[in-house]
């Protein structure tokens, strides 16, 4: 008895004394896909243009919005290069002291639409938003393994160009956020970004975004869905949002770091899961489970 | 005693003949040269059949503006683009349909005070400039994705799809020669779905087919939709003698077509398949 508690003591002791790291199980891996149009992409006049290289496939090392967002999210440091221009310095980021487990996904396709219809009308089905949304989340996710799954939705930019109205985009839109939950996906939509095709103001194409837009954010509050406002973020720039875009439509790397921090921290600060830091301390209750009272010898 | 020439190429013998020792090579080779030059007559023959006038029309932003850019292809050569309209606002859907004294019309999409009209602009025969473009249709809503077709009977036949009752629809209207455009109407039911991208041609029999893409809402995809409108007295003057022939996916389109628009790819001559969508 007096023997055991010498070693309770001892141990209190110690555990005040001598940190005992524990390491805990690292949180599983997070998902998080970016699901879109060139803007997704990451649509840059430095990158190879071929049909091919403007498909993102869900890769993990292309288009500056999503190694700007993996590199917030997971903490990576200064990291020179990434992106063509810039070097992704980040406020933010610095900023952030939980450290995520994400793997940040590309699933941005160039000059795609939320919808297009069928052959004969259409020969590009499978490379829009509705159609290809389920086999998206579904490759995403192949591995199976039970951490967080976020799409971030940013889709609709094309949509004019293909005499897709406002109206079927906000029914896309539903469609979209309906199929992402049924595959296991916290949707996040925001609304389209302005766009300027021309060095002065253009009241058109402000008008024809707005359109697309107040359908986007209906369809948002009629699913009951999470949303992220880059539109908002990017007319709120100083010095307009024209610093942010490169040619009146796509961003410039500097657009796409904005982007990148506005998903991080208008939404995925708050919800993604952090990593246990490695020099967190952890005294296993178990020990004193494990020292069995020792009958009175005397 | 000297074989014939021809008894000489079958055997494959060098004989002599009256003339004197001819090359059996010279001889093979004359006969290839005129088998080529035959076959060349045929196929250069057959390509003056079946040489393509066609007229590509499609949007893009250039310039810091939107235009409607046209091309006209004769003679196998696709003639260098030209803008036929420009503007501050956003444009998108051109279509394009030929009359029946072979001027060119041409409608397309382009937003205003937060509506999208149609607008067109025509182009006679021999004319090099197009006309100015004019408001074809407004009536507040977004009208997109014109699609023109004329019919046996000399009628052109405008389709479209509009938001005038908050989910897009297909609707139509038609015009005569020297008349204007009759009233307009839905060419289906009413439905809570989109409805949009509509396609025509003509049958055999005269009649139009008209298809479009209608979204099935608990299959969450689009289908193609179809409707076939009589055109009265249409069948007796459908005057090609030639069998409906889909040409309209043979067609090499040109180079300078952006990667991703949309727009119409006409065909002067074909009465049935008149035009198909880029996009």
């Amino acid at each position: 008895m007096k023997y055991c508690t010498f070693i309770y003591i001892f141990l209190l002791l110690l555990s005040g004394t001598v940190p005992l790291k524990v390491y805990a199980q690292e949180s599983q891996e997070s998902v998080v896909v970016l699901f879109g149009d060139s803007i997704t992409h990451g649509f840059n006049d430095g990158l190879p243009n071929s049909l091919a290289d403007q498909i993102g496939n869900g890769r993990t090392d292309r288009g500056c919005p999503t190694l700007y967002l993996a590199n917030i999210l997971n903490n990576e440091g200064d990291r020179e290069g990434i992106c063509p221009v810039a070097e992704g310095d980040s406020a933010i980021r610095d900023a952030n002291e939980d450290i995520a487990n994400a793997s940040v996904q590309n699933w941005g396709n160039s000059g795609s639409a939320t919808a297009l219809p069928p052959p004969p009308l259409d020969a590009r089905v499978g490379q829009n938003g509705i159609e290809r949304i389920a086999s998206d989340l579904q490759a995403a996710f192949a591995d199976g393994t039970d951490g967080q799954r976020f799409v971030l939705i940013l889709y609709g930019t094309n949509d004019f160009s293909f005499g897709i109205d406002p109206s079927d985009t906000g029914v896309h839109t539903r469609i979209m956020i309906d199929i992402a939950r049924e595959n296991g996906f916290i949707p996040v939509v925001s609304p389209l970004l302005p766009r300027n095709p021309a060095t002065n103001s253009n009241v058109g194409a402000l008008q024809n975004i707005a359109a697309y837009n107040s359908e986007i954010n209906a369809a948002i509050n009629n699913r009951g869905a999470d949303s992220v406002d880059l539109h908002a973020r990017f007319i709120n720039q100083v010095g307009g949002f024209q610093t942010l875009l490169e040619d009146g439509l796509h961003p410039s790397d500097e657009g796409y770091l904005v982007i990148a921090e506005t998903w991080f921290n208008q939404f995925l600060q708050g919800v993604i899961s952090a990593q246990p830091e490695a020099n967190d301390f952890v005294i296993a209750p178990i020990l004193f489970l494990l020292l069995e009272e020792e009958p009175d010898s005397s | 005693m000297p074989t014939s020439q021809y008894h000489m190429i079958l055997n494959g013998e060098l004989e002599t003949s009256n003339i004197g020792r001819v090359s059996y090579i010279g001889v093979l080779g004359a006969l290839i040269g005129l088998v080529l030059f035959s076959f060349s007559v045929f196929v250069f023959a057959n390509d003056q059949q079946e040489a393509v006038r066609a007229v590509v029309i499609w949007h893009e932003v250039k310039d810091q503006s939107y235009h409607v850019m046209v091309s006209e292809r004769d003679d196998e050569v696709w003639l260098p683009p030209q803008t036929i309209a420009q503007s501050d606002n956003p444009i998108t859907t051109p279509a394009v349909s030929i009359l029946k004294d072979e001027t060119l019309l041409a409608v397309w999409s382009q937003q205003a005070f937060g509506a999208v009209r149609l607008m067109s602009a025509t182009k006679r025969k021999n004319d090099k400039f197009w006309s100015a473009e004019q408001i074809l249709y407004s009536d507040g809503a977004w009208n997109m994705n014109p699609s023109l077709l004329k019919d046996g009977v000399g009628d052109l036949w405008l389709f479209w799809s509009s938001s005038a009752d908050g989910d897009t629809d297909i609707y139509t209207m038609k015009k005569s020669d020297g008349s204007s455009w009759s009233s307009v109407q839905r060419v289906h039911k009413n439905n809570d779905v989109p409805d949009r991208k509509p396609q025509a041609r003509l049958s055999e029999a005269g009649n139009i087919q008209l298809q479009w893409s209608h979204l099935n809402e608990k299959a969450r995809r689009y289908e193609t939709a179809e409707l076939e409108l009589a055109v009265p007295g249409s069948e007796s003057s459908i005057l090609q003698t030639r069998k409906p022939k889909d040409e309209t996916t043979d067609l090499v389109l040109p180079k300078f077509l952006p990667q991703t628009t949309s727009g119409m790819l006409l065909f002067k001559d074909n009465i049935y398949y008149q035009s198909r969508r880029l996009d």
